[in-house]
C-alpha cells in the first residue's frame, strides 16, 4: 500500500475552524429569537440582507487578492450577524449594507483577509455607521410594537438609558425589565439574562476566554462603583452602566474574537482591563452616549505591543525555570 | 522571457509617467493633505490643484538654474521657501476665478507652500541646468495631482452631498462620512490601489502575448 | 499536577493491553552466540560483553545497551529503573511486556541492580490510564511499581527527571532481551510492538522478528477499513510511512498504527485562537514561531527560544486549522542544530589555522614593515617636490 507523506502527530482534536464559528453562530441565535419576539420579523430580514452582503463582499475581496475561496469557515456570516444586533431594530437597510461593506472591504480584506486583520470588522462597521448616521443609530423603538418590514417606521422612537446618563440623569427603568430586555436599546444588547447564558455556553465550549471578559467586567464594575456619573448610589450606577448599551455584548462577542485578541494569558488580562478602562472613559468624556465599539478598535491597535512585551516577560520566567532545574 | 513589448510600451508612455505610474500622490504618497482634507467637492479640487501648480512649477525652474556652488541643503531650503512668494501671487489670480471655493478652503490653500512634493522634486532638478525639462516636469506632475484630486473630489461630492459642481444628481442614499478627513483617506487609498492594479494589468496583458504563464505562478 | 502544562489524551489502550502478547516470528529465526558462561561471576565488563554479543538495542532511545552498561563505571547511579511508560494513545508495548513477561523483565533488572551500586530498583509505569481492564499491581515479581501520572508528554518529563536524579533508565523490552541473553545465550532477533488504530480489526501487542515488513504485520492483525495513513513509532511523535512493503520493523519501532482520517480537506487559515500557546509544555509560543518561519523572518526568532522545542506535537494536535505546526518548527530546530554543529567545526578548524598562520606572520612582519615604510617615505617626497613645482 502506498501513501502520501504525512507529518506527526497522527491524531488530532475533532475541533476545527468550522466548529468554532458554528458554535458562535449557535450562541447568536437566542439573541435573534428575543429580538424577533420584541420587534417582529423585520429583524430577520435585516439579518438575511446583512449576511448576504457580507458574504458577497468577502468573496469579492478574496478573489481580488488572488486567494482561494473557502466557504467552510463562516467568518463573514458571523460579521453579518453581529452588525445588526448592535443597531436599533428601526434602522434602515441602507445603513446596515453600508456598515457591512465598510467592515469587510475596508477593515478586513485590505489588511490581509481572515487571520491577518488588526481591527475587529464588526466593530469597525458599527463605528462607521455611528459616525455617519448617529441620530438613527441612537433612537430606538419601544419593545413590544411589531415593526413593518418596509422602510417606513411609524412608531415613535425613544432614547435609551445611556442617553439619560450622558445628560447626568438617573434612568428610571425597572431592574426586572432590564434583565429581561424590555427596554429601549440595541437589538441584541438588551436581553441581559440571555446574553449571560450565551456567555456561559461560549466559556464551556472554550471559545470565549474568562481572562479577557473577566478582566473587562472587573474594571468596568470597579469604575462604575467608585465613580458614579450622576446622583446615583454606587449599586444603582453599577446596574445601570452594566445593563444598558452594548457593554455586555461587546465583552462577549467582540472582545473574544480570536483573530484580534492576544495570545498569552497575561496579555489577555491586560487587554481586557485596558478596554474596560477606555470604555468607561469614552462613556464619561466622549461625544457619543455609548462608545464601546470605538474603545474596542482603540485597544485592538495595541495588541501587538502588549503581546511582544509579555513574550519578553515569559522568556524571563522560562529562563529562570530552566536554571532552577 | 521576452519583455520587448512591455519595454516599448514603457518607453512610449514615459512622458505621461507623472500622471499615471509615477503620480506624486498615488504612487509616492506626497502632499496628501490637499486631497484628503481640502478636496471635498469638485470646485475645491480644481482650486487646490491650481495651487499645487503655482507652488511646484516655478520652484522647479529656479532649482534647475541655481549655480553649482550653492550646496545642496541650502539650495533646497531656499527654493522650497520661495514657493510662498508664488502662492501669494497666485492667490490674487484664483480669487478672481472662484472666490467661494477659495474662501471655503481656508487654511489649506496657503498650506500648499509646505508640500513634501516640492522638496523632493526640487531635489531631483537641483543643479540640472535644464529649465525646460523642469517646467515640463512641473506641468505633468501638477496634472497628475489634478487627476487624483478631481476623482477624489467627484466621489466625495456625489456620495456625500448628492451634487456635482453644485448641480444635484439623483442619489438616494448619502454617506456623510466621506466629507470627513477619514473618508478622504479611504477614498484616496482605494484610488491608489486601483491605479496600481490597472497599470499592472496592462503590462501583464502585454507580457502574456509573448510568454506563457502557468496558473500557479504570479509572474509580473 | 494542577500547574503542569500539557494535555490529557484519551488513551485507547484496550483491547491491546489486556490480551497476552502473541508471537509473530519467522520459524527458525532464533540465534545464539558463544563465548559466555552463565555461571561466571557477573561484572560490568562481562555483562556489557554479553549485551554486545547479543546486539541488544534499547527501544526507548535507540542506544546500544552495552554502552549504557559500560557507563555504570563512570557514573555512580543511585537507582535502576525499568521504563514502562507509554503515554501516547493506542501504544502499550512497553507496559504490556513489563506486565506479561514480568519474570524475565525483573530478572534483567536484578542483573543490572547487582552490577551497579544502586540503592533502589523499580518499574515506572504510566498511571493515568483509566480504561484498562487489568488493574496495574503495586509490585511485579517482588519489584516495586511506581506509577507515573501526569499529562502528556509525561514520558519525556519523567525521563528528564530521572536522569536529573541520577537513575539508569532502560526500556523493559531491552531488559527482557538481556535476561534471555544472560540465561540462554540468545541474540536479540525480535522486538515488542503494538498494532492499533481505528482501521485494525483486532488491535494487539506482538513480539515480531526484526526485518518483517509493515504490510505483513498489518495483515496479521487484519484491516477493517482501508487506511489513509500508516504511522510507525508512536501516534504523536512517530513517522508516517509511504510504502508498507518497503518499511521493515526495527528495534525502535514500538508501534504500528493505521488511521482512517485525512486531515487536508480544506483551506483553513490560522485564526489566532491561541490554543497552541496555551498548551505548550515548554512555555513557547508556536503561533509566532510558525509565523516567522513561514514568512522567513528568521532573525526575529532569537527571542522566542525555538531551540528548546521537544517536538511533542501538542500544538498541532490542538490546532483547529489543522496546521503542521510541530513538524515545521521541529524540522527548523533540527536544521539549526546541524548548521550550528557545522559552523562550530568550521570555526574550530579556522581558529587552528589562524594560530598557525599568526606564528608565521610574526617572523615575516618585521621585514614587510620596513619595506612599507620605505615606500611611504618615497611618496611623501614626491608630493613635496610636486607642490614646489606648482608654486
Amino acid at each position: 500500500m502506498k501513501f502520501e507523506l504525512t507529518a506527526p502527530p497522527h491524531i488530532r482534536v475533532p475541533d476545527s475552524n468550522g466548529t468554532i464559528m458554528r458554535d458562535t453562530i449557535i450562541a447568536l441565535i437566542p439573541l435573534y429569537c428575543l429580538a424577533c419576539f420584541f420587534y417582529g420579523t423585520r429583524v430577520l430580514v435585516l439579518a438575511m440582507i446583512s449576511v448576504l452582503v457580507s458574504t458577497v463582499c468577502d468573496i469579492t475581496g478574496v478573489l481580488i487578492s488572488g486567494k482561494k475561496i473557502s466557504l467552510s469557515d463562516f467568518s463573514p456570516v458571523i460579521t453579518g450577524l453581529i452588525i445588526p444586533l448592535l443597531m436599533p431594530a428601526s434602522v434602515s437597510y441602507g445603513i446596515v449594507v453600508a456598515a457591512d461593506i465598510f467592515a469587510i472591504l475596508v477593515a478586513k480584506q485590505p489588511f490581509g483577509g481572515l487571520g491577518q486583520n488588526i481591527f475587529n470588522p464588526a466593530a469597525a462597521g458599527v463605528a462607521f455607521a455611528t459616525i455617519c448616521w448617529w441620530k438613527e443609530i441612537f433612537s430606538y423603538p419601544a419593545p413590544g410594537i411589531k415593526l413593518a418590514i418596509d422602510s417606513v417606521i411609524t412608531p415613535e422612537l425613544m432614547t435609551s438609558p445611556t442617553f439619560v446618563m450622558k445628560l447626568n440623569g438617573t434612568p428610571q427603568n425597572d431592574y426586572m425589565d432590564m434583565l429581561l430586555g424590555n427596554f429601549a436599546g440595541p437589538m441584541g444588547a438588551t436581553g441581559t439574562l440571555v446574553l449571560i447564558s450565551c456567555f456561559i455556553y461560549l466559556v464551556v465550549r472554550k471559545i470565549a476566554s474568562l481572562k479577557i471578559s473577566g478582566a473587562y467586567f472587573v474594571v468596568t464594575i470597579l469604575m462604575a462603583f467608585l465613580f458614579p456619573r450622576a446622583d446615583m448610589t454606587s449599586l444603582q450606577s453599577v446596574c445601570y452602566e452594566f445593563m444598558s448599551g452594548s457593554l455586555l455584548f461587546g465583552a462577549i462577542f467582540l472582545l473574544n474574537d480570536p483573530v484580534t485578541s492576544p495570545q498569552r494569558d497575561l496579555s489577555r488580562i491586560i487587554y481586557g482591563a485596558f478596554t474596560g478602562l477606555v470604555v468607561m472613559l469614552f462613556r464619561r468624556f466622549g461625544k457619543f452616549e455609548d462608545g464601546v465599539v470605538f474603545a474596542i478598535l482603540f485597544s485592538n491597535s495595541f495588541v501587538w505591543t502588549v503581546d511582544m512585551a509579555c513574550e519578553k516577560v515569559q522568556r524571563k520566567l522560562r529562563l529562570n525555570a530552566n536554571e532552577n532545574k | 522571457m521576452k519583455t520587448s513589448r512591455v519595454r516599448n510600451f514603457r518607453k512610449k508612455t514615459a512622458v505621461f509617467d507623472g500622471i499615471f505610474s509615477k503620480n506624486i500622490v498615488l504612487t509616492y504618497g506626497l502632499s496628501i493633505t490637499g486631497i484628503v482634507a481640502a478636496a471635498i467637492n469638485v470646485r475645491n479640487a480644481i482650486v487646490i490643484s491650481m495651487a499645487m501648480f503655482f507652488a511646484l512649477a516655478p520652484i522647479l525652474i529656479i532649482a534647475s538654474i541655481i549655480p553649482k556652488k550653492v550646496p545642496k541643503t541650502l539650495g533646497i531650503a531656499f527654493v522650497s521657501s520661495l514657493s510662498m512668494f508664488f502662492i501669494y501671487l497666485s492667490s490674487f489670480v484664483i480669487k478672481n476665478i472662484d472666490s467661494t471655493a477659495f474662501e471655503s478652503l481656508g487654511i489649506y490653500f496657503p498650506l500648499m507652500t509646505v508640500t513634501s512634493a516640492g522638496i523632493i522634486k526640487a531635489n531631483q532638478h537641483l543643479h540640472s541646468g535644464k529649465p525646460g525639462f523642469a517646467l515640463a516636469d512641473g506641468i505633468i506632475n501638477s496634472l497628475g495631482y489634478f487627476f487624483a484630486a478631481f476623482i477624489v473630489g467627484t466621489v466625495r461630492e456625489i456620495f456625500s452631498n448628492g451634487t456635482f459642481m453644485g448641480i444635484s444628481v439623483a442619489i438616494t442614499f448619502k454617506i456623510p462620512a466621506l466629507k470627513m478627513t477619514f473618508g478622504g483617506f479611504i477614498v484616496l487609498a482605494f484610488l491608489a490601489a486601483g491605479c496600481r492594479a490597472f497599470g499592472r494589468e496592462i503590462k501583464r496583458i502585454l507580457f502574456k502575448i509573448d510568454n506563457k504563464i502557468n496558473k500557479n505562478e504570479n509572474a509580473v | 499536577m494542577l500547574f503542569q502544562k500539557g494535555i490529557i489524551l484519551e488513551q485507547h489502550k484496550e483491547p491491546a493491553f489486556s490480551k497476552k502478547i502473541c508471537k509473530f516470528i519467522n520459524s527458525g529465526s532464533e540465534q545464539f552466540f558463544d563465548g559466555w558462561e552463565p555461571d561466571a561471576k557477573i561484572t560490568v565488563e562481562n555483562l556489557a560483553e554479553c549485551a554486545k554479543s547479543a546486539g541488544i538495542i534499547d527501544e526507548s532511545d535507540g542506544v546500544d545497551l552495552y554502552k549504557k552498561i559500560l557507563s555504570i563505571k563512570s557514573k555512580g547511579y543511585y537507582s535502576v529503573v525499568a521504563d514502562a511508560i507509554d503515554d501516547e494513545p493506542y501504544t502499550s508495548s512497553q507496559m504490556s511486556c513489563a506486565y506479561w513477561y514480568a519474570e524475565e523483565m525483573t530478572g534483567g533488572l536484578s542483573l543490572l541492580d547487582e552490577v551497579s551500586d544502586s540503592k533502589r530498583k523499580y518499574i515506572a509505569i504510566y498511571g493515568s490510564v483509566g480504561d484498562t481492564d487489568i488493574k496495574i499491581p503495586d509490585e511485579l515479581n517482588g519489584v516495586p511499581v511506581k506509577s507515573i501520572s501526569g499529562r502528556y508528554p509525561a514520558e519525556q518529563r519523567a525521563q528528564r527527571r530521572l536522569r536529573y536524579r541520577n537513575a539508569l533508565v532502560v526500556g523493559s523490552g531491552a531488559l527482557i532481551h538481556l535476561y534471555r541473553a544472560y540465561t540462554k545465550k540468545q541474540k536479540q532477533t525480535t522486538t515488542f510492538i503494538t498494532v492499533g488504530g481505528d482501521c485494525i480489526s483486532s488491535p494487539m501487542n506482538l513480539e515480531v522478528s526484526l526485518g518483517m515488513t509493515v504490510q505483513q504485520v498489518l495483515e496479521r492483525c487484519g484491516l477493517k477499513y482501508k487506511p489513509n495513513r500508516v504511522a510507525v513509532g508512536g501516534t504523536m511523535t512517530g513517522v508516517g510511512i509511504m510504502n508498507t512493503e518497503e518499511n521493515v520493523i526495527t528495534p525502535t519501532t514500538c508501534s504500528v498504527m493505521a488511521f482512517r482520517e485525512k486531515y487536508k480537506n480544506s483551506n483553513y487559515v490560522c485564526i489566532g485562537c491561541g490554543r497552541c500557546t496555551e498548551f505548550c509544555p515548554m512555555g513557547l509560543s508556536p503561533y509566532y514561531i510558525y509565523k516567522f518561519i513561514k514568512s522567513n523572518h528568521l532573525d526575529k526568532l532569537k527571542e522566542f527560544d525555538a531551540e528548546t522545542c521537544i517536538g511533542c506535537g501538542i500544538c498541532s494536535y490542538n490546532c483547529p486549522a489543522k496546521l503542521e505546526l510541530s513538524s515545521v518548527i521541529f524540522d527548523y530546530v533540527i536544521d539549526r542544530k546541524k548548521t550550528q554543529l557545522k559552523e562550530n567545526k568550521q570555526s574550530e578548524t579556522k581558529a587552528e589555522e589562524n594560530k598557525k598562520s599568526e606564528n608565521k606572520k610574526t617572523l615575516s612582519n618585521i621585514s614587510e614593515n620596513s619595506v612599507k615604510e620605505n615606500e611611504k617615505n618615497k611618496q611623501t617626497d614626491k608630493k613635496i617636490k610636486g607642490k614646489k613645482k606648482k608654486r
